[in-house]
């Protein structure tokens, strides 16, 4: 019979058969029996053995959960996927087997850490499921930034949009497996399944409905039970496994409009340059390096899209150059637009990583301090002057309230990780700030006591001090030793000072621990609800993004350094 | 459409120390098709690059690396340029080449831009020529799209008098007793010199290849009334017995004819003159 531990380590294995599974052990994510195999050749770890009487000897190798991230980019990198079990309980408030749940697989298309991500372009995840004959859906997503796009295409067409994008990984029904659904070769993405009950008609348009929050996708463009949505469906059930949680970024889905939009094929886009450079030396470059001016990555990635899907309509070549011209009038608004964009941030990947529960209390500071220059972009394109150049700007959330909820709440320098407290600022919340304050107070009385047992004892030398291992002490040095009170408690001996504690320091130390504990889950608890109401206006935010990705694209444009123009 | 005094966006920004030298681009309803002639390296492939890449940011709404640009809207851009990435994925660069070419005929219509260089160069000379010259022709009849076609095929430049849509433009050079200067602007009619020797005199080519070289160019255009027939390198050219140099001209036509093109990689391509090169010069010795 096999310990509970490995019991529970099949469980968690047996419901995510094709990832590699991280299983949370301390301060380590352990691998076993195959995966140990596979992990410690990829990861060039030493492969242990884990001895025990139930379960013999099963091979194992480890690494540190403070630096996986980087262990996660190479097992990703070989083309696996990895489910994350963590510890959701805490393990001193258990006597029994703690509990493990698998928080997040982790796929070369799903992953939201730093590391996988390139700033300027799509992170595209693609789903394909046969509608008919020779009819395929295909759902492009984002999930780095909540974008979904949906269309019914033959094969070829599907494959050089993969290619195209490029796509990372590629999501097709389980009974496609073993299928060689399409030739994959010269793509570089993984294929993965998801089970066929997500790509049924009905159960894809309740998948969307349900996170849309709408009854029927008309609203988005599309016809009522549209094939693509099937694609679109079983994609964002795709997602949804893979954070474990309803990802509330992801706020519409949209139809693709090729009508209006010129082809270009991936042998001209490559023939012609426009990302990389086909070969020449060090001082070739691509269309893109030349062109691209943006300032903030969310306009870099519509840049690219426009680049990769000329407009064909006249009128709105037409109406983009009018505002393009628009902004060149104004070289001084120009300017100050520039400097004003700079100081935005990436704000669509911080919503991604808000829903997927990956975010930082720096994160929510960069959010508020890119959506505080809103009015300041809004108020240089001044719609008098600029009609064109402000057109969509009237549809902008003004968010007051979330705003001030975000200023008043966050404080004004967030430290990078929540543990570390301060995320709250002083004056927002009573009880935070009354155990802070009783935090405070310790301080201060700590410093009381210093200088009370520095005149009762005659040591001018004494220190009342806190460390981790001892909690609070009581140090003095050898040549004082001799007038060491009666009731103080040796506690560790130094080469030159011994150190004590006292009945009444251990019982501040309790008063003082309760306090911090007080305090971070108080703060913990605002967090929450700061990421609440942030994702509860995602929607909104992501359309004030994309009014501001726009102005930037524009701006970009304006920089195209050329003479002259008609 | 109609381009005045067109640049390449990213040949300009990178070449910054040396002048760029624009061009007009001129495809307007009554002559669609240009056929484009001159030496390698003069810039035949920058200017109809830099043609696509114009038509590619007017449709972006950006502005455009030239003077005045009217550019008719554009529904898809269709390239066949130079050899490139597919050789790693084991077709054979004609094979790409070709299934590209196949892909432009099949799918561009009358809006369509389309890029051709150097078609039919990864097969032999007339059957090259051939392909290039019916791909044009059905360009010009049947589809109407505006296109650009870079050759050094200059027979193709006979299709102007043989077609109300088909116009040629030259890359024009000034060749002067010593050199060859690109001047880089593109001019009215075809070129009948692709200038391959002068260039190879440039690149260093020892001076018995070239003297061979220019011999067995006179006697190929001799042959040109023998066609058709597929002319071989060494073709009109046979060494006398006496002469010393026929053992080693054997010797070479042989590894020449031995040479697959369409399975070497650049670099083996390289080795591969170079070993030539140092029979040459063997020989050289007699």
């Amino acid at each position: 019979m096999a310990s509970p531990m490995m019991t529970q380590y099949q469980e968690l294995k047996e419901g995510n058969p094709n990832a590699l599974l991280l299983f949370r052990l301390g301060d380590f994510y352990e691998l076993f029996y195959e995966d140990a195999q596979e992990g410690a050749r990829v990861l060039d770890l030493v492969l242990t053995r884990r001895k025990n009487s139930a379960d013999g000897e099963v091979p194992m190798c480890g690494i540190p959960y403070h630096s996986a991230e980087q262990y996660l980019a190479k097992l990703l990198a070989a083309g696996y996927n990895v489910a994350i079990a963590e510890q959701t309980e805490d393990p001193s408030q258990t006597k029994k087997l703690v509990k493990r749940e698998i928080v997040r697989v982790i796929t070369p298309g799903t992953a939201l850490f730093e590391s996988n991500l390139e700033t300027g372009a799509h992170h595209a995840i693609a789903a394909v499921t046969p509608v008919g004959k020779e009819r395929y859906a295909l759902a492009l997503g984002d999930i780095s930034t909540g974008l979904m796009r949906a269309g019914v295409f033959p094969l070829a067409t599907i494959r050089e949009e993969l290619k195209k994008q490029p796509v990372k990984e590629l999501v097709l029904p389980e009974r496609l497996r073993d299928k060689d659904l399409m030739d994959t070769s010269g793509l570089d993405l993984v294929v993965n399944y998801e089970s066929n009950w997500y790509f049924k008609p009905d159960q894809a348009q309740t998948e969307l409905a349900n996170r849309l929050g709408v009854a029927s996708l008309e609203g988005f463009g599309f016809t009522h039970d549209d094939p693509a949505l099937r694609a679109a469906g079983g994609l964002l059930a795709y997602l949804r496994y893979t954070q474990q949680r309803d990802l509330e970024h992801m706020t519409s889905v949209s139809p693709y409009e090729d009508k209006h939009r010129m082809t270009l094929d991936t042998g001209t886009i490559t023939n012609l340059e426009l990302f990389s450079v086909i070969r020449g030396g060090q001082r070739s470059r691509s269309l893109w390096e030349v062109i691209n001016r943006t300032q903030t990555a969310m306009g870099a990635r519509l840049l690219r899209d426009w680049l990769l899907a000329p407009l064909q309509d006249v009128n709105d070549i037409e109406e983009r150059l009018q505002r393009v011209e628009e902004l060149v009038s104004r070289p001084e608004a120009l300017t100050n637009l520039s400097t004003a964009l700079r100081d935005v941030r990436d704000i669509e990947r911080i919503l991604a990583r808000l829903a997927a529960d990956m975010t930082t209390p720096r994160d929510i500071a960069s959010l508020r301090s890119s959506l505080e220059q809103m009015p300041v972009i809004e108020e240089l394109l001044a719609p008098d002057e600029a009609e064109e150049l402000s057109r969509g700007w009237e549809t902008r959330f003004s968010l007051s309230d979330l705003q001030r909820f975000l200023y008043e709440a966050l404080a004004e320098d967030p430290p990078g990780l929540l543990r570390n407290g301060g995320v709250i600022r002083e004056g927002f919340d009573a009880k935070l700030d009354e155990y802070r304050h009783l935090q405070q107070g310790g301080k201060d009385w700590l410093a009381k006591v210093q200088e009370q047992e520095r005149a009762q004892t005659g040591i001018p030398s004494l220190k009342v001090q806190y460390n981790k291992v001892f909690g609070y002490y009581i140090e003095v040095s050898n040549t004082h030793q001799d007038k060491v009170p009666e009731h103080y408690i040796k506690r560790q001996t130094l080469t030159n000072a011994e150190r004590y504690i006292t009945p009444q320091l251990k019982e501040f130390e309790e008063k003082m621990l309760s306090a911090e504990e007080q305090v971070s889950s108080r703060e913990r608890e605002l967090f929450g609800e700061l990421c609440r109401s942030i994702l509860d206006n995602a929607a909104e935010i992501q359309h004030n993004a994309h009014l501001i990705a726009q102005i930037d694209a524009l701006h970009s444009l304006t920089k195209t350094d050329t003479q002259d123009h008609t | 459409m109609y381009v005045k005094r067109g640049r390449h966006p990213v040949v300009e920004a990178i070449d910054t120390d040396q002048t760029f030298i624009p061009n007009d681009v001129d495809l307007s309803p009554d002559h669609q098709l240009a056929i484009l002639t001159g030496p390698n390296m003069a810039g035949k492939s920058t200017y109809i690059r830099q043609t696509a890449l114009i038509v590619l940011l007017a449709h972006m709404g950006s502005f455009v690396p030239a003077d005045s640009a009217t550019v008719g809207v554009t529904d898809h851009i269709f390239t066949r340029v130079g050899a490139s990435d597919n050789l790693s994925e084991g077709q054979s660069t004609f094979m790409v080449e070709m299934s590209e070419a196949a892909h432009i005929l099949n799918n561009a219509t009358a809006r369509s831009l389309v890029i051709l260089d150097e078609i039919g160069r990864g097969t032999s000379t007339y059957d090259g020529m051939s392909l290039a010259s019916a791909i044009a022709q059905y360009i010009h009849d049947t589809i109407g799209a505006r296109t650009l076609f870079a050759t050094h095929y200059h027979e193709l430049t006979e299709l102007e008098e043989r077609y109300p849509g088909v116009v040629n433009y030259h890359v024009a050079v000034e060749e002067t007793p010593e050199d060859l200067v690109f001047l880089r602007s593109i001019e009215p009619g075809g070129m009948s010199e692709s200038y391959g020797i002068t260039i190879a005199e440039k690149a260093g080519f020892p001076k018995d290849v070239l003297h061979r070289a220019r011999q067995e160019l006179a006697n190929a255009e001799r042959h040109t009334e023998d066609a058709p027939r597929q002319p071989t390198l060494f073709d009109g050219h046979t060494p006398t017995s006496e002469s010393p140099w026929k053992e080693r001209y054997e010797e070479l036509q042989t590894a020449l004819q031995g040479v697959d093109v369409n399975q070497l990689t650049p670099l083996q391509a390289l080795q591969t003159l170079a070993d030539l090169q140092y029979r040459l010069e063997d020989s050289n010795e007699y």
